[in-house]
């Protein structure tokens, strides 16, 4: 029996709580908010370090920060979409893409002569963001205005990218970028920490003000919601589903940009991996297909879970095919478990 | 019993229906050759809860539609407060203080209680006159002080409406319409999900508000409900407009027997 605030009457049922009844409503409240993130990366960091004690070491934990950086930021504009309960199936090509195009505006800027490194630079980073920009509003329009389903948009613009990449550099790597651009934007390390650690840090930090500190981010989670409700809100879906396709492929853009600079070409197949990747990492982080749920801190660590298992797997020496298949395995495990989760939350009642 | 709306504090303040608030006249609406509304007039008073039945087809939906602006009419005059409007949107609507609660009450199920309320209408300042940033404290302020002004209590605003039930769920939806300067509510069946406690909460929360200068334009197909909150019926049939009664004047029979037979 409850009052009418919902306080119990009987005064047995408010005591106390025992210890086994406290933990598991903390576990339960744990999985509502992250999902099963919490107990894979804690079993895969107690299975790897056990099977491999160099897992473990401090070299190896660095290496697997500086690898995850790149995951990290494409995580993090495939999250937008899940958000507003869509999805981005063009994340790798779109790497690739980008990664030629800013490669090629880059190498005939700069044109052999050192004086233009900083213009060219300037002038390849602002064409590849722009490229992404644009790839990010043609997918918002095609969903959004066309009514085409985001994952037939998106798997669309794939192909459309991996063919324009491929074009664009003849199936060849892309040379000739000046060598500050690798200098700065992948090895340069004020205080030992690498640069591109410190831009996805930064981003970080903006998705986290934008998502949960203005008006924007807010909207972005309505839509993902319901966007039934939002429409009658008076808040435009259409325009803020577009704008966050734009987001996330230009967020997926600056690092294509980033992973440029790393291996310092422009390469069409770069980012290859990264679709499966990214989606798992944004799944296993508590980002629900359903939309409007998930946090940015969860993606992150989403993404340093699947580049500790790639890692760890590398160490213990797995054969890549049958890495592949662990990693199927875990996105099919996490989408599963996401929706016992959804349906966990909407049973939850008061009473 | 599950946590639910607190009917209001005392007595209900006693109802005087005021002024013609919402007057519409001769409405005409044609869906291809479909005269879905053959000239029906109807008017809302101010503190007043008027019902709105009749049977499928008989073009309830498509009025409040009108009415709401989702839908425009053919013909006829919409009148607020004596003044002709044109409600070509819901924001029109908003804008002369007609708001309307659909079966599915507009919210978002992940959010909060302040997160529907301010549901696309969040605070928010710039910070250095450049970045926007949310007012969360602000909205959860307001949003508990619209509760109290209310007497809608609930036991925890920062839940997710998802964990809410029925009622309290029709709560938030109505109190978010009374955020902005709202004067007349339309209601498309609010009782059609909720058990008989909840509903009765719900008429509950109605009467209240009435009393308190809003005005209730509700569809209904529950009939106990209809005669226990409106003060007047409005019953239509095959798009015209049978007849309007004053509810304490009519009984059950005589309003079934306006929707069947469509004779006064």
């Amino acid at each position: 029996m409850y009052r009418m605030d919902g306080s119990p009457l009987d005064p047995r049922a408010a005591a106390q709580p025992g210890l086994a009844r406290r933990v598991g409503g903390f576990l339960h409240a744990v999985f509502l908010s992250s999902g099963i993130l919490p107990l894979v990366l804690l079993l895969s960091i107690i299975g790897f370090g056990l099977a491999e004690p160099r897992f473990l070491h401090y070299e190896n934990l660095f290496n697997v920060a500086r690898h995850a950086t790149y995951l990290i930021i494409v995580s993090m504009g495939q999250m937008l979409t899940l958000l507003v309960r869509g999805i981005d199936m063009s994340v790798g090509s779109t790497v690739a893409f980008v990664s030629v195009v800013t490669a090629l505006v880059m190498s005939s800027v700069a044109g052999g002569d050192p004086a233009m490194a900083g213009v060219a630079i300037a002038a390849g980073m602002v064409a590849g963001l722009a490229a992404g920009a644009c790839v990010g509003a043609i997918n918002g329009v095609g969903i959004t205005i066309f009514k085409v389903n985001p994952f037939i948009m998106t798997v669309g613009m794939l192909s459309v990218l991996t063919g324009a990449a491929l074009k664009l550099s003849d199936g060849m790597p892309v040379y000739g970028m000046p060598t500050e651009f690798a200098r700065t934007f992948a090895y340069w390390a004020p205080l030992d920490i690498p640069a591109p650690a410190l831009f996805a840090a930064a981003l970080f930090g903006l998705m986290v003000y934008v998502l949960y500190g203005t008006p924007l981010g807010r909207r972005i989670y309505a839509i993902g919601g319901n966007s039934l409700s939002s429409r009658l809100a008076g808040i435009n879906v259409t325009a803020y589903t577009i704008l966050t396709y734009v987001l996330c492929s230009t967020i997926v853009a600056f690092g294509s940009i980033l992973l440029t600079a790393r291996v310092n070409t422009g390469e069409a197949t770069l980012g290859a991996t990264l679709l499966v990747e990214s989606i798992t990492a944004v799944v296993i982080g508590g980002v629900s297909f359903f939309g409007g749920i998930g946090r940015v801190g969860n993606v992150v660590l989403g993404a340093v879970f699947v580049t500790l298992m790639t890692n760890g797997m590398n160490m213990l020496r797995v054969d890549s095919y049958v890495q592949q298949i662990v990693l199927g395995c875990l996105l099919i495990l996490a989408v599963i478990v996401d929706q016992f989760r959804i349906k966990l939350m909407r049973q939850e009642r008061y009473d | 019993m599950e946590a639910a709306l607190q009917p209001a504090h005392g007595a209900v303040p006693p109802r005087v229906p005021g002024a013609p608030l919402l007057t519409a006249t001769n409405i005409v609406k044609t869906f291809g050759g479909n005269r879905a509304l053959k000239g029906v007039s109807l008017e809302v008073r101010e503190n007043e809860i008027m019902a709105l039945v009749g049977d499928n087809g008989a073009g309830k939906s498509t009025l409040v539609k009108i009415l709401s602006g989702a839908e425009t009419h053919d013909e006829g005059v919409i009148k607020v407060s004596g003044r002709p409007v044109t409600l070509a949107t819901p924001n029109d609507a908003h804008e002369h203080g007609i708001a309307t609660l659909f079966q599915h009450l507009g919210l978002v199920d992940c959010f909060n209680v302040p997160q529907n309320v301010f549901l696309g209408r969040e605070l928010s300042s710039r910070w250095l006159g450049v970045f926007p940033y949310l007012q969360h404290r602000e909205m959860s302020r307001r949003t508990a002080e619209l509760m109290k002004r209310l007497d809608i209590r609930l036991p925890d605003l920062n839940r997710p409406v998802s964990t809410m039930s029925g009622g309290q769920r029709q709560a938030v939806a109505i109190s978010r319409l009374l955020l902005g300067n709202v004067k007349l509510i339309i209601m498309d069946e609010p009782m059609a999900a909720l058990g008989v406690d909840e509903g009765r909460k719900v008429l509950d929360l109605i009467a209240q508000l009435a009393g308190r200068g809003i005005s209730f334009l509700i569809i209904s197909h529950n009939m106990e409900h209809v005669m226990s909150v409106s003060d007047r019926i409005a019953v239509l049939k095959n798009g015209s407009l049978v007849g309007v009664v004053r509810t304490e004047e009519t009984t059950r029979a005589e309003i079934t027997s306006m929707i069947v037979h469509g004779r006064h």
